[in-house]
């Protein structure tokens, strides 16, 4: 399960020029255009234009001269929106999708990814054996590796089948998100696994490092603006999504959208860009040249960590807005190289804490697929699945609600499939157990004023903890999990893991053998186990 | 011209045929995976709800089928709703309810109706209405296929009660009293299923339980009927079981589900209703 991918370079939609790829998303907004009354038309543009406008406006710092020029571009829109005839609107819409276009596009580069996965893997493997600097790049010069990934970073799955799948098809992968070192993660795993590169959108801050922009342009990664939140920009990336897939481009979505702020399992997914999927392979089966060639399938695939870098800022958002929380956060421990580097460092020591699972490939509806990548009903016969999506002559019948439905049937497939494959962590299991065990103390405080006890009046004893933990194991015995046997052994790894990589501890033991919890951290980790409904000292 | 494949026997479909001969619809009837069912532009199914499962194994519905579910119950295995039953045994998703007094007698005499068809695909509800429109029937399309599923399935249980209460003689007033506190109880099961409230307050919900009350021998009054004269009924108990699942303090259905085990008699349960001190909603 090593190596990259035998006879098989990137794949076409992947290496895409950027004139073609813009000149197939202006065609396709041009025929939706074409579709839409004066008044539609016009409700486009002034959507548009109010949440560029907005955004501009909201924009920390100093505007570049480009940011300017374009700021004046939008202003000049809507100055004169109410003027236009109807070919000028079309002409100011088909020139906002070709920048949008030019902008979420990155030529793949062989060259760099040659590289990349030449030099990459031995880099990760000496930081892995916990070598020090000077010895890692040493290493990576030289070529010499003695540690096999592996063993630090526990792949599993039906490698092969999605192996193959790549080989016939254009596949989708679909995995939870909790780190921004989740793309890095995956990238090594789909290299470690054999399997070729993916497409994956990667949020505009991420490309404002040089180091890390240069490669990320041309490794796979295209371009997506979170702030840019106008129906117009939206379009424009599930069309690049569709163009791409069509163009057997495998391709990566977080369809949780962003980092789970609350720590929990991804359980509602957003639709936009995973219904694309549906949308290429439907446009396939009504392009008599792509006859037999066209099929998309998804693999669902879970990260488990034991602990997450950027915790503290994502449940402090999480829990500042319940749910509204701001979509992109700038300012996290991800912001500092030193902090990320020394947190990987002391993440790569561990055996085995890191779990990539990837799930049992499906359809676009959700279906599971047999080795040949023929649809199985639920008694696992094979069905025709154009039959979905046609009638009875066989022609593509063309349903936006329908399909909606349809996606949301695969997110509900791919929830599911989160749940099958996700690792029990000791520290899930501690702070569960601990914030449980406090909960069942003060049973009428929510989880605001529980955050608010005082410290001593957050310490819970040890012993329910450990029984708690107890509980949880036989009610998880057919979950995946790793860590120590027993519910002590446990809780000593939690609190260790905990003081190693966090300012603040998410438990402690206390010298009167207690267990002092942080509050917002602890709930964090405590939520990565909401999904399973455990009963705990609460029932 | 729609074609619709009916399977299954039961008095619900003989309406439903009738219905849709008179618009004008292709109707040809089929057991399993024939050239009847295979080039239909929809299957409808009823039946006992227990003979479902069989009968969706012998069809096998797949990707391309519209499946409408004239049927009203739950799964009597698991309690799960009848669509939930048709995604569990076949590939077929596109899945709607049909819901509304379906009396065969007044549609043979050409009286007017109304038939709900109930799924989250407009496009099967469009289907279904193009079926069934004609001059004697008017069609409503709802997206809400839970509450109209779990409609039919508390009429089931209401019609029951108000069977035992004709069959136990009692006035119109007890009848009344049964219709408006399941009305009460529906509202309840709903908001806590997740189903849209005022589906109950529909055809689906009160239409039925109009015409259960009104229809001297309404065919789902039978059941209740058959409790007054003290007979047990197993499968009842598990519709009762499978809505008290559901939500708490569905007292009708708590009633119902007593006698049909055999725990208590029609009339002790009527009383016990009477007596009881009300509890406000």
């Amino acid at each position: 399960m090593s190596g990259a991918p035998e006879g098989r370079g990137p794949n076409e939609g992947i290496a895409l020029s950027a004139e073609v790829i813009a000149g197939a998303l202006v065609t396709r907004a041009r025929r939706r255009l074409a579709t839409l009354s004066d008044a539609a038309l016009v409700e486009v543009l002034a959507d548009t234009v109010f949440f560029e406008r907005k955004r501009l406006d909201d924009a920390r710092g100093e505007p570049t001269p480009d940011e300017r020029a374009y700021a004046d571009h939008v202003d000049a829109a809507a100055n004169t929106l109410r003027d236009m005839r109807r070919s000028e609107m079309e002409t100011a819409v088909l020139n906002l999708v070709s920048a949008y276009a030019n902008e979420i596009h990155n030529p793949f580069s062989p060259r760099t990814y040659r590289f990349a996965t030449r030099v990459l893997p031995r880099g990760l493997t000496r930081l892995l054996s916990a070598s020090r600097g000077r010895d890692v790049v040493k290493s990576v010069v030289s070529g010499r590796s003695d540690l096999d990934p592996a063993s630090r970073i526990a792949i599993a799955g039906p490698i092969e089948q999605i192996r193959e799948l790549t080989r016939r098809a254009t596949v989708i992968l679909a995995p939870t998100h909790v780190s921004n070192l989740d793309s890095p993660l995956i990238g090594y795993a789909l290299y470690a696994a054999g399997l070729p590169p993916f497409a994956y959108g990667a949020g505009l801050n991420l490309f404002e490092n040089p180091a890390m922009g240069f490669f990320m342009r041309r490794l796979g990664a295209y371009t997506v603006d979170r702030r840019k939140r106008n129906a117009l920009y939206k379009e424009t990336l599930k069309d690049y999504s569709i163009e791409v897939l069509r163009r057997k481009c495998h391709s990566l979505f977080f369809p949780g959208g962003t980092r789970s702020r609350s720590g929990r399992l991804e359980s509602k997914l957003k639709k936009g860009l995973l219904g694309t999927g549906l949308a290429a392979w439907q446009e396939n089966l009504a392009d008599p040249s792509r006859a037999g060639d066209g099929d998309v399938f998804v693999v669902p695939c879970t990260l488990s960590i034991g602990v997450v870098l950027e915790a503290e800022s994502l449940i402090a958002d999480s829990l500042a807005d319940e749910g509204k929380q701001r979509y992109i956060i700038m300012d996290d421990e991800f912001s500092e190289a030193r902090t990320v580097a020394s947190f990987v460092r002391q993440l790569l020591k561990l055996d085995a804490r890191v779990h990539v699972t990837f799930g049992q490939p499906m359809d676009v509806l959700g279906n599971p697929i047999d080795a040949d990548g023929r649809s199985l009903d639920p008694h696992g016969s094979p069905v025709d699945r154009r039959g979905y999506v046609t009638d009875r002559g066989g022609a593509v019948v063309v349903d936006e609600q329908r399909d909606h439905l349809y996606t949301e049937r695969l997110a509900g497939r791919l929830c599911d499939a989160y749940r099958a494959g996700f690792v029990v962590q000791s520290t899930h299991l501690a702070a569960w157990a601990a914030w449980e065990v406090l909960a069942s103390r003060h049973p009428g405080l929510d989880v605001y004023r529980l955050i608010r006890l005082g410290p001593d009046q957050k310490v819970v004893p040890r012993a329910d903890v450990e029984r708690l933990i107890a509980t949880a194991l036989v009610q998880l015995s057919t979950q995946p999990r790793t860590g120590p046997p027993t519910a002590d052994r446990i809780l000593d790894e939690a609190v260790t893991l905990f003081a190693n990589f966090h300012r603040k501890r998410a438990l402690e033991i206390t010298e009167d053998r207690g267990v002092r919890i942080a509050g917002e951290l602890t709930l964090y980790y405590r939520n990565r186990l909401d999904v399973f409904h455990l009963r705990g000292a609460r029932a | 011209m729609t074609r619709v494949a009916l399977v299954g026997k039961g008095q619900r479909v003989d309406a439903a045929e009738r219905l849709l001969w008179a618009a004008g619809s292709d109707v040809v009837r089929a057991e399993g995976r024939s050239a009847e069912s295979l080039f239909a532009d929809m299957l409808l199914i009823d039946g006992p709800v227990a003979e479902l499962r069989a009968v969706l194994g012998r069809l096998a519905p797949g990707p391309g089928d519209v499946v409408i579910l004239a049927a009203r119950g739950l799964d009597s295995r698991t309690g799960g709703r009848l669509s939930e039953l048709v995604g569990q045994e076949s590939a077929c998703v596109r899945v709607a309810a049909l819901a509304g007094p379906l009396l065969s007698g007044e549609i043979e005499r050409g009286a007017p109706s109304a038939v709900v068809v109930a799924s989250p695909y407009a496009g099967v509800c469009a289907l279904a209405h193009r079926a069934f429109r004609s001059p004697i029937c008017q069609v409503y399309q709802s997206d809400d296929l839970v509450g109209t599923e779990l409609a039919g399935a508390l009429v089931e249980v209401l019609c029951a009660a108000l069977g035992a209460a004709r069959g136990l003689g009692a006035g119109v007033g007890v009848q009344a009293l049964a219709v408006s506190r399941g009305i009460a109880e529906g509202a309840r099961l709903f908001t806590r299923a997740g189903a849209q409230a005022r589906t109950f307050s529909g055809l689906a919900g009160v239409g039925e339980l109009i015409a259960a009350a009104s229809v001297p021998d309404h065919p789902a009054l039978h059941h209740g009927l058959a409790l007054a004269r003290g007979e047990r009924d197993p499968a009842l108990v598990e519709l009762c079981d499978a809505l008290l699942r559901r939500a708490s303090h569905l007292p009708i259905t708590e009633g119902v589900r007593r006698v049909a085990a055999g725990q208590a008699r029609a009339e002790d349960v009527l009383r016990d209703m009477i007596e009881r001190e009300p509890v406000a909603d």
